[in-house]
């Protein structure tokens, strides 16, 4: 297990290192001298002078991106260049709104997803059964704005129960105002992730109802309900949970469409609006920051997998 | 190498593919009474298939097809909700939105044929080098795959975008970029599974060279998944375009394409309604219909397309 363990830790390092000499190389990659990419085009020679020796861009490529990773290391992801605050506590005062988000977005997804498809793997071929596949093909296929916009069409201008624009309220400040304010954001990704894990939680329920013990177990008499809720899904769960793993990595590095539809201010509204103000210098940050947490947060799922299923401990990937 | 090996082994690749010695001609001859068969049993994937031709014979001809300029303003009828006139109502400048829909057709499918072309023949190339060369350069192939694979497509697409500027071009080669590593996984998994079978072996044996190994006698056999992603890819790429256009970065105003239309319509909710949804409710039809042709493809030849799907994200 440890040694498992260790294995994937290491795998982890060349993304990491790839991920920051990509996010490294973006400010030189635009077009044009990177003084003017990171102080903006309206920068006095003075400004400009001082952003030249600060980032050190008189120096060798090489010797920048060590600079650059030593800073980054003790935790320095440099200033905004619009509101010239320090890009860590940019991306510190947005992550509560994302973490909230995610999980209500899981929740959602998960409520939604795992019902669905336990019916239909245990009513395989039955109506029901396609009216879900229908379910789950339609949350995929339908633009995560597009949702948004018919919600806020719903509930926000025509019923008028939900503001909208949403906004960050602590769920432990005001629980009803969090929900209120989350739920249009939650609700646009959670049909899209509930797709996603109906049609996992499916695909592996059909596959361990064919098994063998499921069959002994048929046969000694255990009932139908027990027998998918209990026997089944316990087996089918393993595969489900990577996939939500992997959904809720991608959700905590901030949802850059629905937080715009929704003008929520996550991590993805904010990497959004840096990339429209050309302030690289978040972009670099908050990109950054992102790929490490999915990147951790593939290697979590995978470790839980791998603990929960000794089989795997000594597995490989390809 | 004596000629009747040659052609022992010839014949056992082409048999594994499911043709006969003569069967390219026959199969030609054959295709369309196939194509109908497969239809028959495919109805939601026909009725897709329908859509999906009608819409793009619009966009091609949309000069001639769409009733109106898509540019042309008529400040007299702003905002308008579907009429005889204006099927699918007008803008905030008068604007015709079904001609806007149609020829954004063309933003959308160009950018989707693109992708899928580019990245289907950089990610099926590397796939197939890096199944048949299992060593160090198969190895550092995939590595790079992996590492594309780890950052969320939309980040990666955003990212590109950003670096390279708005645009139709911008946004493609970001959807393009992100695309390839997909293909790139499968073409390997199937060459790897592919190099094992028996007619591969003997085609070997029989002394053939690697470039025939490789195209003439693996490459066809592992073709089947890459067609399925292919309609894969193209679904996301069309999701990926108009998002990366609804945020402002792909495609500019006043290009009619389906995400700037909906950003733009998405600040007029309140007076019109069918601005902002009826080009989201072409894009979700066109993504459906694409998505339902794939499933029924991965129907008729297997393959697991799933996770591809699932890393759409938002």
């Amino acid at each position: 297990m440890l040694r498992y363990l260790g294995f994937r830790m290491l795998q982890i390092i060349p993304i990491v290192v790839l991920a920051s000499i990509g996010v490294f190389l973006m400010i030189h990659l635009v077009p044009g001298d990177p003084v003017l990419t990171v102080t903006g085009l309206e920068a006095s020679a003075d400004q400009m002078e001082r952003v030249r020796q600060e980032m050190g861009f008189d120096q060798p490529l090489v010797v920048q991106y060590v600079d650059w990773v030593q800073r980054v290391v003790s935790g320095d992801l440099g200033n905004s260049l619009v509101s010239q605050k320090p890009v860590a506590e940019l991306i510190a005062d947005r992550m509560p709104a994302t973490i909230q988000l995610t999980i209500a977005t899981m929740a959602i997804g998960l409520a939604l997803g795992i019902p669905f498809g336990l019916i239909s793997a245990s009513r395989k071929g039955s109506w029901i059964d396609k009216a879900l596949a229908g379910y789950s093909s339609l949350s995929l296929a339908v633009p995560t704005f597009v949702v948004g916009i018919v919600f806020i069409l719903v509930f926000g201008v025509t019923l008028e129960w939900l503001p909208t624009a949403s906004s960050y309220i602590p769920f432990w400040d005001d629980p009803g105002g969090a929900v209120k304010a989350t739920i249009g954001p939650a609700f646009t990704l959670g049909f899209f992730v509930s797709g996603v894990i109906a049609r996992f939680v499916r695909a592996s329920m059909v596959e361990v109802l064919d098994l063998d013990y499921i069959r002994t177990a048929r046969a000694k008499g255990v009932g139908e309900a027990k027998l998918v809720y209990k026997h089944a899904f316990r087996a089918a769960s393993l595969p489900t949970l990577t996939v939500v793993g992997i959904q809720f990595g991608t959700f905590l590095g901030g949802s850059l469409v629905t937080e715009s539809v929704f003008n929520y201010p996550g991590i993805g509204r904010l990497i959004l609006s840096a990339i429209l103000n050309r302030d690289f210098v978040v972009v670099q940050g908050a990109v950054l920051v992102v790929v490490i947490i999915f990147t951790l947060v593939n290697l979590a799922t995978d470790v839980l997998y791998s603990f929960l299923n000794p089989r795997i401990r000594a597995g490989s990937s390809g | 190498m004596s000629a009747p090996n040659d052609v022992a082994a010839e014949e056992m690749s082409t048999r594994a593919r499911g043709t006969d010695p003569s069967g390219r001609t026959r199969w030609c001859r054959s295709g369309l009474g196939r194509f109908r068969r497969w239809a028959a049993n495919e109805k939601p994937a026909a009725v897709a298939m329908s859509f999906l031709v009608l819409l793009s014979v619009a966009a091609i001809a949309a000069p001639i097809v769409a009733p109106y300029d898509p540019l042309q303003q008529d400040l007299g009828s702003i905002l308008k909700g579907p009429s005889f006139s204006h099927p699918f109502g007008t803008d905030e400048l008068g604007r015709d939105m079904l001609s806007r829909v149609i020829f954004g057709g063309r933003i959308s499918l160009a950018t989707a044929a693109i992708a899928v072309a580019i990245a289907g023949s950089v990610g099926g190339l590397a796939g197939l080098a890096a199944g048949y060369v299992e060593r160090v350069p198969g190895a550092l192939i995939m590595r790079f795959m992996d590492f594309l694979l780890a950052v969320p497509g939309i980040l990666l697409a955003i990212t590109i975008a950003a670096v390279l500027g708005n645009g139709f071009w911008p946004a493609t080669i970001a959807v393009t970029v992100i695309s390839i590593p997909a293909f790139a996984r499968l073409a390997r998994a199937s060459v790897l599974s592919t190099k094992q079978e028996e007619f591969v072996q003997s085609t070997k044996s029989a002394g053939a060279g690697h470039s025939y190994l490789m195209f003439r006698t693996i490459f066809p056999n592992a073709l089947s998944p890459l067609i399925v992603q292919a309609s894969v890819a193209a679904a996301t790429a069309i999701l990926l375009e108009a998002a990366l256009s609804f945020l402002g970065l792909g495609t500019q105003p006043p290009s009619p394409s389906w995400g700037t239309a909906m950003a733009l319509g998405k600040s007029y909710l309140k007076q019109s309604i069918w601005y902002a949804l009826m080009p989201g409710l072409v894009l979700t039809a066109t993504v459906f219909s694409i998505d339902t042709i794939g499933r029924a493809l991965q129907r008729t030849w297997g393959g697991n397309t799933l996770d591809s799907a699932a890393g759409r994200g938002a």
